[in-house]
């Protein structure tokens, strides 16, 4: 029998950015609350040893175990879901810090047609645009209501931009001059400058914006959480720069230069000293009280002793990544299930995931970079072929992505560009892999990724994790949106490639295979637990209040009704931060938040 | 008690007094930076080159070259998990992926065979990480599903070295290692194709993947773990390995022409706990001093040193867990 435990007001499920942000809003006001976190603590200064390509980079240090937890996959229900039984197109994180330790850091506000997708589509191109497969809703917010929480997300982590659309009353930055760089004109209004510069322009990414611009696009520096300068946040918290190591994403900052919680949330919460942070504990399940829709607390199980307790709350925040959120209410038992057959239900439904397309190759037979140099949101990106950025009336496909190159450093076992037609070994391998190592460019789209009626998250009825739970089953694959979304990036990314002008290319080829589980491609899993204005079309509310459990919040980007062009972080901690708001009201009056 | 001078800069941005100083230029003196002192440092071909032909003498200040046996003189005691015959073909079908030949050493000399026989006797070798809980459905499996065989790292090369022998030895009459090189790659060729019908449920593409990437982790990881021996693989590739904790290329990453950084390894570098051991520092109130924000750039002359007077370690508040 579990030990019950002293109540608390507060407990999150897991201290990455979600968890550590609401962690810090509450503590703040007084309000006493408790991470448990099932990996380990960790901080800058345990990254020393961390330049290993092997250890961190291709065997996953700071990412889940598959052997205890994992998923299992299927193109669609008919076929058998078998389990990601390695890493994977995806990587959850765990331990302290969550996956705020190894992104990349970079931080993207959505587009506001992204927050009225459903309402914005229809107005332009009339209802018929939308195809009946895919369950396209708005997000029952927009982006004028989440711009002061993007703003509090920005303002913590010091990001480091260009605004190209500043609202005439916008704040700019004290002693803060700026050169040639223009910002995004298609970006939602900006009421504050960024809070620090944009990263330095490397030669790559010039050679890149300079082809764009020649097309007549609108190419940037890309907004980075590694910072440009020293910055010092409204919390007090000063980070170094960053120093352009190239060991990055999958990796920790030794500098603490890239924004992780560990340097920037935490600390803050920790020194109200309301704060706890239990490490190796896992939550197995949620406790329901279905009657009183509420729920009592959490069970977990210290993973280093196994024993097992119930800790009450009087709230709980799901902040444990966007599969395991929604793996933990189906298994709770917490909202009714989506049911693909007769589309009842919700839990479980919109699972999104990102189209990355469009990716051509140049080989540039003599000229070097420094491309052994870099850092995670390194990049020079435009945004013209993004949201409702471009008219789609004769397209087959709505919405579109962001295009950018990246410079994040790349490391010698796992980067061996050759030209088409090589080997993938033995001596014309070796001598091409050599000759194009720093002699090569690449780029592509971070495609929106839209829903459909039979992309969903369920239980696997056979596969169970460590703790016998059943594994969370993702039924998923490319839908017509996607496909023809890719074809129209490649034949405008091959543009810019060539603008770019190389030796040789291998142009990108637009066509999608079926979606793999094995390669790494993105982390942006969405979906499945999706906020809305209709309890009957979504699990949380606009405060991302649990519509069947009045304490319980789920902020994350398992509440995106779909995923967007761009990375996932800002609006998750732009959630994060309105949903420690409505966590505020709630303890203060109770009930359902409007 | 502050001192005032000290603090003024870090308030610059927004004239927040700062609480929590993660600066970490105050620990540079300390953490080993820049591994080969030597400025000149030997590059990609010259110790290639040495290596090759055994002329030329090492610059002062790098580290002597190291003699590296075959896996035939190391002799069976020398491998972990693989007895001789194994290893000896492994090293072979290295030599084969990535081989030595006119652009410099290969897989044998950067002690590939060792690196794969340390990997599967430890961790990697038992499926760390994986799922391997049944039942499993290789053959129900699409491609799009990943690896679906019950068989760990280890398994998966000791069932495939068996199968291939016996491939060798229907095909050819003989064993691997005795192949002239031509018939070897096509042995190669024939394991990525899936031609080799000796493998059973082991999808021969599959074991390959496995191997080809064993072989490049041999050739480009850390020497740490037994590979890249002398650093080959990085001096192949002009790759600087690690820049060392606190390394930085701040300095230089704006430049046009491509640099040349001799490459240094986590090896014999005093680089402070192993990951995930200890939490943050606990806070302390004196802020670093707030010299030009460059680490010790590992681009620039190796020997110049950044000379960052420190003050107060900066650190936050102490775990407490």
């Amino acid at each position: 029998m579990p030990t019950r435990l002293d109540p608390v007001e507060v407990v999150t499920i897991g201290a990455g950015w979600a968890g550590s942000i609401i962690a810090k809003e509450l503590t703040e006001e007084g309000i006493e609350v408790v991470s448990l976190e099932r990996g380990g603590d960790r901080g800058p200064d345990s990254y020393m040893k961390m330049h290993d390509e092997l250890r961190y980079d291709l065997h996953f240090e700071f990412m889940q175990d598959l052997s205890r937890n994992t998923y299992t996959f299927r193109h669609s229900r008919d076929q058998k879901a078998l389990p990601m039984r390695k890493y994977g197109s995806f990587l959850p994180g765990t331990g302290v810090g969550g996956a705020g330790v190894h992104w990349n850091g970079q931080t993207w506000r959505y587009l506001p047609y992204d927050f009225q997708i459903r309402s914005r589509t229809i107005e332009a191109y009339g209802e018929e645009k939308i195809p009946d497969w895919m369950p396209l809703q708005d997000w029952g917010i927009t982006y004028e209501e989440l711009r002061p929480y993007y703003w509090e997300f920005e303002e913590m982590t010091g990001i480091s931009g260009k605004a190209g659309n500043l609202l005439p009353e916008a704040e700019g930055r004290p002693n803060y001059e700026f050169d040639k760089h223009e910002g995004n004109p298609f970006e939602g209004p900006r009421a504050h400058e960024f809070p620090t510069p944009p990263m330095i322009q490397t030669p790559s990414i010039e050679r890149f914006m300079d082809a764009a611009d020649s097309l007549g696009l609108h190419p940037f520096m890309a907004p980075s959480a590694n910072l440009s300068e020293e910055y010092t946040n409204d919390d007090g918290v000063s980070r170094d720069p960053c120093q352009y190591c190239g060991f990055c994403d999958r990796f920790g900052c030794e500098w603490g230069a890239k924004a992780s919680p560990i340097v920037t949330s935490i600390p803050v919460a920790k020194e109200t000293g309301n704060y706890e942070i239990r490490t190796h504990k896992e939550v197995l399940e949620i406790l329901y009280d279905e009657a009183n829709q509420e729920v009592d607390g959490v069970r977990y199980i210290d993973r280093q002793t196994g024993d097992i307790y119930d800790q009450p709350a009087e709230a709980v925040a799901l902040t444990a990544f966007a599969l395991n959120n929604v793996h933990l209410l189906l298994y709770s038992g917490i909202g009714e299930p989506y049911d693909p057959e007769t589309g009842e239900g919700v839990v479980g439904k919109n699972y999104c995931y990102q189209n990355n397309c469009g990716t051509p190759t140049g080989f540039f037979d003599d000229e070097k970079w420094n491309l052994y140099m870099g850092a995670g949101a390194l990049s020079g990106a435009f945004d013209d072929f993004n949201g409702n950025n471009f008219d789609h009336s004769d397209l087959d496909f709505i919405h579109g992505g962001n295009t950018a190159i990246e410079q994040v450093g790349i490391r010698p076992v796992n980067h061996n560009p050759v030209p088409p037609g090589t080997d993938s070994w033995g001596s014309e391998f070796k001598k091409q892999s050599l000759k194009y190592n720093y002699s090569t460019l690449f780029f592509n789209t971070q495609g929106a990724q839209l829903p459909s009626v039979n992309n969903y998250l369920d239980l696997d009825p056979e596969y169970t994790d460590e703790y016998g739970r059943p594994l969370l089953r993702i039924t998923f694959d490319w839908t017509p949106n996607d496909r023809n979304m890719a074809e129209f990036m490649a034949e405008k990314n091959n543009e810019v490639m060539r603008a770019m002008n190389p030796d040789k290319m291998r142009p990108a080829s637009g066509e999608l295979g079926g979606y793999n589980i094995y390669e790494y491609q993105s982390t942006h899993n969405a979906g499945g637990a999706i906020m809305g204005d209709n309890p009957d079309e979504s699990v949380v509310n606009t405060y991302l209040q649990h519509w069947d459990a009045e304490n319980l919040f789920v902020p994350g980007a398992s509440a995106f009704p779909h995923q967007a062009g761009y990375n996932p972080t800002d609006t998750v901690g732009a959630l994060s931060f309105r949903a420690a708001e409505g966590m505020l009201e709630y303890l203060e009056g109770g009930g359902m938040l409007e | 008690m502050r001192d005032n001078d000290q603090q003024h800069d870090s308030e610059q941005n927004n004239g927040v007094e700062s609480r929590w100083h993660f600066s970490r230029r105050n620990l540079l003196k300390g953490a080993g930076v820049a591994g080969g002192a030597a400025a000149s440092g030997v590059l990609g071909y010259d110790l290639v080159a040495m290596l090759q032909n055994g002329d030329g003498e090492i610059p002062e200040g790098e580290p002597p070259v190291e003699e590296l046996p075959t896996a035939e003189e190391a002799g069976a005691e020398a491998f972990e998990f693989f007895n001789l015959d194994e290893a000896l073909m492994v090293e072979a079908l290295a030599a084969r992926i990535f081989p030595t030949d006119e652009l410099g050493p290969g897989a044998t000399e950067a002690g590939v065979v060792f690196f794969i026989d340390h990997r599967l006797d430890g961790p990697y070798g038992e499926g760390e990480k994986h799922y391997m809980e049944g039942p499993f459905y290789p053959e129900r499996a699409i491609p799009e599903q990943g690896w679906q065989y019950d068989l760990t790292p280890k398994e998966a090369y000791n069932r495939a070295l068996t199968a291939l022998s016996k491939y060798v030895q229907q095909e050819y009459d003989d064993t691997y290692v005795d192949l002239p090189p031509e018939r070897q790659d096509d042995v190669i060729s024939a394991l990525e194709a899936g031609e080799i019908d000796t493998f059973g449920t082991l999808a021969p593409s599959a074991f390959f993947d496995m191997l080809r990437t064993n072989v490049l982790e041999g050739v480009y990881s850390d020497p740490v773990y037994e590979g890249n021996r002398n650093m080959i693989g990085w001096r192949l590739k002009g790759f600087p390995g690690t820049p060392g904790a606190l390394g930085s290329y701040r300095g230089r990453i704006g430049e046009a022409d491509f640099i040349e950084i001799p490459p240094t390894s986590l090896e014999g570098q005093d680089l402070g706990p192993e990951p995930g051991a200890g939490g943050p520092e606990p806070a302390g109130e004196g802020v670093g001093e707030n010299t030009a924000a460059d680490g010790p750039g590992l681009g620039e002359d190796a020997n110049e040193t950044t000379d960052a007077n420190t003050t107060t370690t900066d650190t936050n508040t102490e775990e407490n867990e």
